[in-house]
């Protein structure tokens, strides 16, 4: 259960906490839906859930980004995603995605030069733009979410039409 | 960190840190604004985040020294200034634990740093520490401004960062950079009625 006490009313526990600064989630929830939408759903998601994993937000590790299920990415896949490195099921551009995912977790502001080449290599130009913008907002969502603890609910926020329960997906 | 464009420069056409994004690659990186009047500067409005301006300055200014943003870094927001900011305390930031800052600003930088480093190790202690300062509406807003300022990384990561250069000043609740919008222009003029200067000088030499 959230942190928070004095909560708004909603039908879920991201709703009523967010909800307490309603025009900002507004906001923002549409600024995430939009940074997801310009890119591979596959590679978002993979990149979504990693960083979920990493600052440990349970309710952002609860949903699926149904694009992503929908162009056949596999719960096998995402059970796998601690061992991206060496598991034959990633690419090697999901690998170097990754890879540059978990620098921006870590600490964005030591990523290299040479760091950005290698992502360039399995990225275009205009796709870097895209998952720097899709990383940014995933990131600081996900790290909210973990500082007021919010946990999993039964029902996908309104906020977040693309995405669908973990339990719902993971046949 | 880089202040060097990682991208070409055809699609670096547009690009600006705040704004509407008009669909442009750079553009679509773009803060929108009107999040930014409601969370990232230090002026209250109706709908707006409502902490204390040096509280609110400290926190943007912890988040941009920890994502060494240059041009986060060098700016102040001029409200915050006029409501007590020092430098001594932008200086002890980088340690504020062992610092002499308030023991209320120490509280709120833990959840800052907590959530710029590692969320997962924040303690429900942590929390209820903070909330001996603060009501729980101002955690939603201080975590959330915690939040917003982390959205440096994107221009950093590209390159993008202006540098010192282009913000080290004050910057005014006029200035273009905050856009327009009747909520802010209500709480400009509560500032100016109460005292605070809110036109860059520059606006005022010219006229």
């Amino acid at each position: 259960m959230t942190r928070v006490k004095d909560l708004v009313h909603g039908p879920t526990e991201l709703d009523r906490v967010w909800g307490l600064r309603d025009d900002y989630y507004r906001l923002f929830m549409a600024d995430y839906r939009k940074a997801l939408s310009n890119l591979d759903p596959v590679l978002v998601e993979l990149c979504r859930v990693r960083v979920a994993q990493m600052v440990e937000s349970s309710f952002d590790l609860s949903v699926r980004y149904s694009p992503a299920i929908n162009a056949g990415l596999s719960q096998e896949k995402i059970a796998a995603l601690a061992d991206y490195p060496a598991s034959p099921l990633f690419t090697d551009r999901e690998r170097t995605a990754l890879e540059f995912t978990e620098q921006w977790v870590i600490q964005s502001s030591s990523i290299t030069d040479e760091d950005v080449q290698r992502l360039l290599t399995v990225l275009s130009a205009e796709e870097f733009i895209y998952f720097c913008k899709a990383l940014s907002v995933m990131d600081q969502f996900a790290r909210a979410n973990a500082i007021f603890a919010i946990e999993p609910g039964d029902a996908v926020p309104a906020t977040m039409p693309d995405f669908a329960l973990v339990q719902t997906v993971a046949v | 960190m880089s202040t060097t464009p990682r991208i070409p420069a055809d699609l670096l056409e547009g690009f600006f840190i705040q704004g509407e994004d008009d669909g442009s690659p750079a553009a679509a990186i773009a803060i929108p604004v009107e999040l930014s009047r409601l969370a990232g500067i230090p002026i209250q409005t109706k709908r707006s985040f409502r902490l204390d301006p040096v509280l609110h300055e400290l926190i943007r200014l912890y988040n941009a020294k920890y994502q060494d943003c240059q041009y986060c870094q060098n700016a102040r927001q001029t409200i915050a200034v006029q409501n007590g900011l020092e430098e001594d305390m932008v200086e002890a930031l980088g340690h504020f634990e062992e610092s002499n800052l308030p023991d209320n600003i120490k509280a709120a930088l833990r959840i800052t740093s907590a959530l710029a480093t590692n969320p997962g190790l924040f303690t429900d202690d942590l929390w209820d520490d903070a909330l001996k300062y603060f009501s729980e509406a101002e955690l939603i807003d201080i975590v959330l401004l915690s939040m917003h300022t982390t959205a440096s990384k994107a221009t950093i990561t590209l390159g993008l960062d202006p540098g010192e250069e282009a913000s080290s000043r004050q910057f005014y609740p006029t200035e273009d950079v905050y856009g327009s919008s009747a909520d802010l222009q209500e709480a400009i003029e509560d500032l100016r009625n109460r005292g605070f200067t809110v036109d860059a000088p520059s606006e005022i030499a010219a006229r």
